[in-house]
């Protein structure tokens, strides 16, 4: 049995117990102390003012210390202090004084152990023993003895008469209680800190140039760009120790306290939103008497730019220069930009432009100079503003696509087809000459070689790509080939055997042909010259701005390739060349060892990296490569011009022969009226104004058979008429032969009425003519008029006898005033008509011999439609006609047929004009036949191109045009010239140019 | 007394003056002699070197091209002067003249010699030190590439035939065997003989006589040969005259005399084809002939082709019309005059026995009786074989309707169409049958379609006019051959052979024609030269 355990157990419930009832003193008092003093202090306020509140306040104050003396009371009453075992055990003992000593005694022994016994030297047997005395001396004792309970009772009454008078109060005025209550931790609270006269100061980022803002009354949101500084300098209602601010989202920003009051804080705004301040002291945070205004960012706008040129899609040659320039501007500044291709690999080209917020730029670049980029580029400008806080923002402008045209596939594919008709031409020439005559299978052969030529000349020029060279010489000569090999050929293929124009047709061409391709391959090798060039200036550019000249090596390199390739063209192939190309000095005297010398001497210079050497180099190189470049465009051009040169001048002494022949026949035409015009003059006796009336109703009779013929053509039915009928059709030679009537007519009508106004005496003449007229055209009418009606039969009829009548009234009239027709005229004057007579005979031999030399020119014209000799012959034959005519004194037969040759002549004149314009280039206006122009012409800077095309004449298209032409021939060499076709073939030609 | 005195007195000066001859006399006589020994003496009396006078002197007779004479001074000069760069200076230069161009090159590198003439030195070196040699009594003919060797022994003959007539006609004869060098490329040549390409080109210059040799670029290196035999001597008549007037002749009595008498070594004197009558007849009738000095320094450096032709027909007519007059002495009188120290006009006024103009005259009245060809002939420029057309007709047709007929049947030819060729050639000949390319071309055409009657009577006529062109001589040559005229077709190709020796097609027609002619001989030299230049490489003994 342990005996100590059961002491010390006994003592310890003294001690607890002893405890409980202090601390349950202690409570009662307190619980009264706050509920007498605070209850009332809480409540009452609701209901009270304000100063009874302060009022409350003081008294609480003064009641304080009595609380705190009651309370210090009940703790002295049962303030024992934490009761020690020997107290506890003595307390234990109070009911038995005999026992307290053994108690007390043991309960301390109790707690020695056998270590402590030893070492205090007791023995340890009569400490158990005595401990054991004490143990079950306790035994006899009740702790809850040596506390009576009675001692709390009035404590206890005092706390719940303390609660009770609480718990009145709460339940009489649970609101009040609460506001009261409210009204306590709110006085217990610290006051809010607010702003007093803040201080923003706004400090922009340097990059926008804006000048710092300063706002002392702030409201509203604060506005300002990423990157501003913003200060606050602010003194607080409060004292702080410490205050920071606290971005959204972010980490909070110290700022300094001086003087417990004085605030500022800095930092770089970064977003929008709310910054909030908190303030603290001794570590607690104080509240914030404001809301913060928050910050709205301003944005930085990023930079516009636009492109200036290119302003649209380029179709250019990859050695040409583009100039790039565009405009920008931005809301602080715009630092750099580059240009930008993006083809088959991206290439970025800084510009140099003045920075600031509006800037302009251009530079010029070089595509040839950019290996990679494939066929075509996207071009655009980018350029960056000055934002130095969030990073320089880009802007660009629109692209346009930059196609490439490599000058030498143009050329390749132009030479391409060319050679392929070329080879066809020459054979089948072959063929011909070879031909041994009234051999059938071999006219067969040839029939089926022609078809065959025709079909590929069609194909090969539907088929490739000719927009841009259409406008060249070379293409138009192509089209003219087609054009006049179908004219020979066509018949042929038809059946006719005469193969008399088809032979010379096909020398010209091939001779044409081989002069475009001989220039073709000038072309070519002049065209690596100019991309030599091109680089070669690329390169001297790029080493005057300073780029390393290791770095350009490469571009070194092409060139030099690109030489190798010239010089193997000049030397191989210079056979296919021009002769006076080939010939000139520039070619023969290549200056190959001094442009190797240079070339080695950069080289060197450019591995070295010695910029000041290399330029030296590069200048020298240039220098030296241009002066022969130079000198070969010369040799290129005095070759074109040669070839063209000779053709332009054959063309001049044909049209200085034609000006002349015109002279002679509109001097022979203006005679023969003169003479006319000498054998009549108005009766002397009518006067004027009688006069004038007779000639309006003299008009006035003619407008009527005008009118009449008109009418009554209205009435025949239109497909009797043959109106727009193909000319290889029945109809269609009906309807010419109609058309030639009604022009006769018109003619007769409109000469008789010029008659009138000019010479009206001299009009008589023309009343045969214009009757003759009349009635055959009424004999078309009739004729056309079989399937009409009665009625239509009917009115055509009456129409004609009133055309008559109107027409013998006119004559009447004229006798009556100017006496019997001048058919009668003088001796005189028919030996001076006989005599012009013989002039338009002289005349008409000098055009024949003119018309044997256009045939002997017309191979070296190749522009010359073969048709060309035919019109010759019209206007001899018309000649012929007039001077027959005038040896007759058949005034107004002479003049219609002089009409007609001069007409004939001018015709001929307007196909020279034609065929020279054609000879002289196309846009770039250069005579000769450079092939590949520029677009916009030489010199051109990459500017758009026309891209229209032109209409090739399809077979249909030419077999419809041989077919006018065979009308058109056929009827002037019958002496009838429909006027109109002349001018649809005329404007068919416009067309096809155009 | 006083006579005594009188007496002594002249006899005291008489001895005085006695004393006073004496020792002029003396002086004289030193002075004499020391002129009659030689310049050293008289070197050291004005103050000049005896090494830079002999300088002066070895100068002088390399100018003169007396080698020999030059060549002992320098040995002397070295043996007094043995290590004097001077000296070496011309010891160099002696070499250079002698041939042996290694040494000279040799020792101007050892000197360290830069400058125009070392560089010539060494280009000169390059292009002969692969070259073989072959010497005769009086030549020695130096080539590089194997195919010239069918040059050498008709050059030899050539040459000597010439030697022989210079011999005859202007009392010429070298001292040492002359140097010939045949050059496989016009390039080499111009780099060794101071012509430019262009001027080669212009003028027709394919042969020159400088530095105490003969210099000419291979017949190979032309489009359609040259006469080159007549070259040969022609240069070699340049090497007379040099010599026979001592360097000084100007340049129209050296083309005048070597022109006049380049055909000597076959008989023919003063021969001028018709195209060069008539370009002399036309161009004196406008007014417009060079004058003598236009033509110096060189008539390589005159401005076209047809300029140089008219010089040589200028100054050829002139020694015709001089030898007429004269006699064919005149020429080497001429030359020595000039040598002797005259200068051209002088000299020719001496020979002539009045003023040069009226022998300026007389000459112009005398050209406009002759019976000079009056019709439009082409001149045929030199075409380079190396930047001209492999055609081997002449390409410039200067009528345009001809032209474009030439140009038809060319491409039609070019395709295997012979017989539309054949059209077209014809059609080009009815317009235009006196322009070579045309003629050619016609006379091709009609062998191409079997008509060789045709062909050889049209090569005739256009021989008529242009004897010089090879190719018609050919194109006769092969028309015989098929007509079975196998004399005929021999003269017609040795003719070709005169002008293009490099002819294949032509060597093996001859080899052909000699055959049926029985001319074993010839057909030997005809296979021994084709396998020759078939195989190119081969070097076959002479």
């Amino acid at each position: 049995m342990d005996y100590a355990s059961i002491l010390v157990s006994r003592v310890r419930t003294v001690r607890r117990l002893a405890a409980w009832r202090r601390g349950m003193a202690f409570a009662s008092a307190f619980t009264a102390a706050l509920a007498l003093a605070l209850i009332p202090f809480f409540t009452l306020p609701a209901r009270v003012s304000e100063s009874f509140r302060v009022w409350s306040a003081v008294i609480v104050l003064a009641v304080s210390p009595v609380i705190l003396l009651g309370v210090y009371a009940a703790l002295r009453r049962f303030r024992r202090p934490r009761l020690s075992m020997s107290a506890a055990a003595g307390l234990l003992s109070s009911g038995r004084p005999d026992l307290k000593d053994l108690v007390v005694s043991g309960s301390d022994l109790s707690r020695w152990g056998p270590q402590t016994t030893s070492e205090r030297g007791a023995s340890l047997s009569l400490v158990q023993a005595q401990v054991r005395m004490a143990a079950e001396a306790a035994r006899q004792l009740e702790p809850s003895r040596a506390l009576p309970a009675g001692e709390l009772t009035p404590w206890v009454i005092l706390l719940a008469g303390s609660v009770c008078f609480a718990a009145a109060f709460l339940i009489a005025d649970p609101y009040g209680a609460l506001t009261g209550w409210r009204a306590v931790v709110r006085a217990l609270r610290p006051s809010p800190i607010t702003f007093n006269s803040a201080r923003y100061t706004l400090s922009p980022p340097a990059y926008t140039g804006l000048p710092e803002t300063v706002i002392e009354d702030v409201s509203g949101s604060l506005r300002a760009l990423p990157g501003t500084r913003v200060s606050v300098e602010s003194l607080l209602s409060g004292k702080v120790e410490r205050g920071v601010v606290l971005p959204e989202g972010g980490d909070p920003i110290e700022g300094t306290v001086q003087s417990d009051r004085e605030f500022r804080v800095a930092w770089i705004l970064g977003k929008s939103g709310e910054y909030r301040f908190e303030f603290f002291r001794s570590g607690a945070l104080l509240p914030l008497g404001f809301t913060p205004e928050p910050f709205e960012m301003l944005p930085d706008h990023p930079p516009e730019a636009t492109l200036v040129t290119p302003e649209a899609d380029l179709e250019i040659l990859k050695d040409a220069v583009v100039q790039v320039s565009f405009r920008a501007e931005d809301d602080f500044g715009i630092e750099r930009a580059e240009v930008v291709l993006r083809g088959d690999k991206e290439v970025r080209l800084p510009v140099r432009m003045e920075p600031g917020r509006t800037t302009e730029g251009s530079v010029q670049i070089l595509p040839l100079r950019y290996e990679g980029l494939g066929e075509g580029a996207h071009l655009s400008v980018t350029v960056w503003d000055n934002d130095s806080v969030a990073g320089a923002k880009a802007g660009s402008t629109r692209s346009v696509y930059l196609s490439f045209i490599d000058r030498r596939k143009i050329v390749e594919t132009i030479e391409n087809l060319e050679e392929r008709l070329f080879e066809s031409l020459v054979l089948y020439l072959g063929d011909h000459l070879e031909h041994r005559e009234g051999e059938q299978t071999g006219m067969t052969r040839l029939r089926d070689g022609a078809e065959d030529l025709l079909r590929l000349m069609s194909e090969l020029l539907r088929n490739q790509q000719m927009e841009l060279v259409l406008e060249s010489p070379p293409s138009l000569a192509l089209i003219s080939i087609k054009t006049s090999l179908e004219v020979v050929l066509r018949p042929f293929i038809d059946g006719s055997d005469d193969r008399g124009p088809i032979i010379p047709e096909l020398e010209r061409d091939i001779l044409l042909l081989d002069r475009l391709l001989r220039n073709l391959n000038m072309e070519k090798a002049l065209g690596l010259g100019e991309e030599i060039s091109a680089l070669q200036r690329s390169l001297f550019d790029e080493l005057q701005s300073g780029t390393d000249p290791r770095r350009m090596q490469s571009l070194l390199n092409r060139i030099m390739e690109l030489m190798s390739r010239m010089n193997q063209m000049l030397a191989r192939e210079r056979e296919s060349m021009p002769e006076e190309f080939v010939n000139a000095d520039a070619v023969r005297d290549m200056p190959k060892s001094d442009l190797q010398e240079a070339l080695e001497r950069l080289q060197k210079a450019l591995k070295s990296g010695n910029s000041e050497e290399a330029r030296k180099a590069a200048e020298e190189l240039l220098a030296q490569m241009s002066s022969w470049l130079s000198a070969l465009e010369d040799a290129a051009r005095a070759a074109s011009e040669g070839t063209s040169g000779m053709m332009l001048e054959d063309m001049s002494e044909l049209e200085q022969d034609l000006g002349e022949l015109m002279k002679g026949q509109e001097g022979l035409l203006n005679e023969t009226r003169e003479l006319s015009a000498r054998e009549s003059g108005p009766s002397a006796e009518m006067d004027r104004a009688a006069f004038q009336q007779m000639m309006k109703r003299l008009e006035s009779r003619l407008d009527a058979v005008a009118e009449n013929v008109r009418q009554n053509e209205a009435r025949i039915p239109r497909h009797q008429m043959g109106w727009h009928m193909k000319p290889e059709t029945n109809q269609a030679q009906r309807s010419l032969e109609y058309f030639e009537k009604r022009r006769r007519f018109n003619e007769a009508l409109s000469e008789t009425r010029q008659n009138l106004r000019s010479d009206p005496a001299r009009s008589q003449d023309m009343i045969p003519y214009l009757e003759g007229a009349y009635r055959d055209v009424y004999a078309e009418f009739n004729a056309r008029s079989e399937e009409a009606s009665e009625s239509v039969k009917q009115n055509l009829k009456q129409g004609e006898a009133a055309g008559q009548k109107q027409i013998e009234a006119f004559r009447e009239e004229l006798e009556g005033l100017f006496g019997k027709s001048s058919s009668e005229i003088s001796e005189e004057v028919r030996r001076q008509l006989a005599g012009l007579g013989e002039k338009q005979q002289g005349l008409e031999e000098k055009t024949g011999e003119f018309g044997s030399k256009l045939r002997k020119t017309l191979k070296n014209l190749p522009f010359l439609p073969p048709n060309v000799p035919g019109m010759a012959d019209q206007a001899q034959d018309a000649m012929g006609e007039a001077s027959g005519q005038l040896k007759a004194a058949d005034r107004p037969g002479a003049l219609q047929s002089e009409n007609r040759a001069l007409e004939g002549l001018s015709g001929i004149a307007r196909e020279l004009q034609q065929a020279k314009k054609k000879m002289q280039g196309g846009a770039s206006g250069e005579s000769g036949f450079r092939m590949v122009q520029k677009p916009g012409g030489p010199g051109s800077q990459g500017q758009d191109v026309d891209r229209s095309h032109v209409e090739i004449p399809e077979e249909m298209e030419a077999r419809e045009l041989k077919g006018f032409r065979e009308d058109v021939m056929r009827a002037m060499r019958e002496g009838k010239y429909p006027r109109n076709y002349e001018k649809d073939v005329e404007s068919y030609y416009e067309q096809l140019i155009k | 007394m006083q006579q005594l005195v009188t007496k002594h007195k002249y006899y005291y000066y008489k001895t005085i003056k006695g004393l006073g001859l004496l020792l002029g006399g003396l002086l004289c006589g030193v002075t004499l002699l020391g002129v009659l020994h030689g310049y050293a003496t008289a070197t050291e009396i004005y103050g000049i070197s005896e090494k830079s006078l002999g300088l002066y002197k070895g100068s002088g007779l390399l100018f003169e091209w007396r080698v020999k004479e030059a060549r002992e001074l320098v040995d002397r000069l070295n043996r007094e002067s043995p290590n004097d760069p001077d000296v070496r200076g011309l010891e160099a230069r002696v070499l250079f003249f002698e041939g042996r161009y290694a040494e000279a090159r040799a020792v101007m590198e050892r000197n360290r010699m830069t400058g125009s003439f070392p560089e010539l030195v060494a280009t000169t070196d390059d292009a002969t030190r692969n070259m073989r040699t072959h010497r005769s009594d009086h030549f020695v003919i130096s080539w590089a590439d194997p195919r010239d060797e069918i040059l050498v022994e008709p050059a030899l003959e050539g040459l000597e035939k010439a030697r022989v007539a210079v011999l005859r006609d202007l009392g010429f004869e070298p001292e040492a065997p002359v140097r010939v060098e045949i050059y496989p490329s016009v390039s080499q040549f111009t780099s060794v003989s101071t012509l430019t390409r262009k001027e080669v080109r212009t003028s027709g210059t394919i042969g020159l006589c400088k530095f105490n040799r003969l210099m000419i670029a291979s017949p190979r290196a032309t489009l359609h040969g040259y006469g080159w035999r007549d070259t040969l001597s022609h240069e070699y008549l340049h090497l007379a005259i040099y010599h026979l007037s001592r360097g000084r002749a100007p340049i129209w009595v050296h083309e005048g005399i070597a022109k006049y008498l380049e055909g000597s070594w076959r008989g023919a004197y003063g021969d001028l084809s018709p195209s060069s009558e008539a370009l002399l007849s036309r161009r004196m009738s406008e007014g417009t002939l060079i004058s003598l000095e236009t033509m110096s320094p060189s008539v390589a450096k005159l401005e076209s082709a047809e300029d140089t032709q008219l010089a040589f027909a200028e100054v050829a007519t002139m020694m015709t019309f001089l030898v007429e007059t004269k006699g064919l002495e005149a020429l080497q009188a001429l030359a020595e005059a000039i040598g002797d120290g005259r200068d051209d006009r002088e000299a020719l006024e001496a020979v002539w026995g009045d003023s040069f103009a009226a022998y300026d005259a007389r000459w112009r009245s005398w050209v406009r009786t002759q019976p000079l060809g009056k019709g439009e002939y082409q001149i045929l420029p030199l075409a380079l074989a190396d930047e001209a057309e492999e055609s081997e007709d002449p390409s410039a047709i200067p009528d345009r309707e001809a032209e474009n007929f030439v140009r038809l049947g060319d491409l039609l030819r070019e395709r295997g169409r012979v017989h539309a060729a054949a059209v077209e050639y014809q059609k080009a000949y009815e317009q235009s049958p006196s322009l070579a390319g045309v003629a050619s071309r016609y006379i091709w055409g009609q062998m191409a379609i079997g008509r060789y009657q045709e062909s050889v009577a049209a090569s005739d006529a256009a021989l008529m006019i242009y004897p010089e062109l090879g190719v018609l001589w050919g194109r006769k040559g092969m028309a015989l051959l098929e007509l079975e005229r196998y004399s005929e077709a021999m003269e017609a190709l040795r003719a070709l052979m005169e002008i293009n020796p490099f002819h294949i097609p032509g060597r093996r027609a001859l080899l052909v024609a000699a055959r049926h002619a029985g001319e074993t001989s010839e057909a030997q030299r005809q296979e021994w030269a084709l396998s020759l230049l078939e195989k190119e490489t081969a070097h076959p003994p002479l």
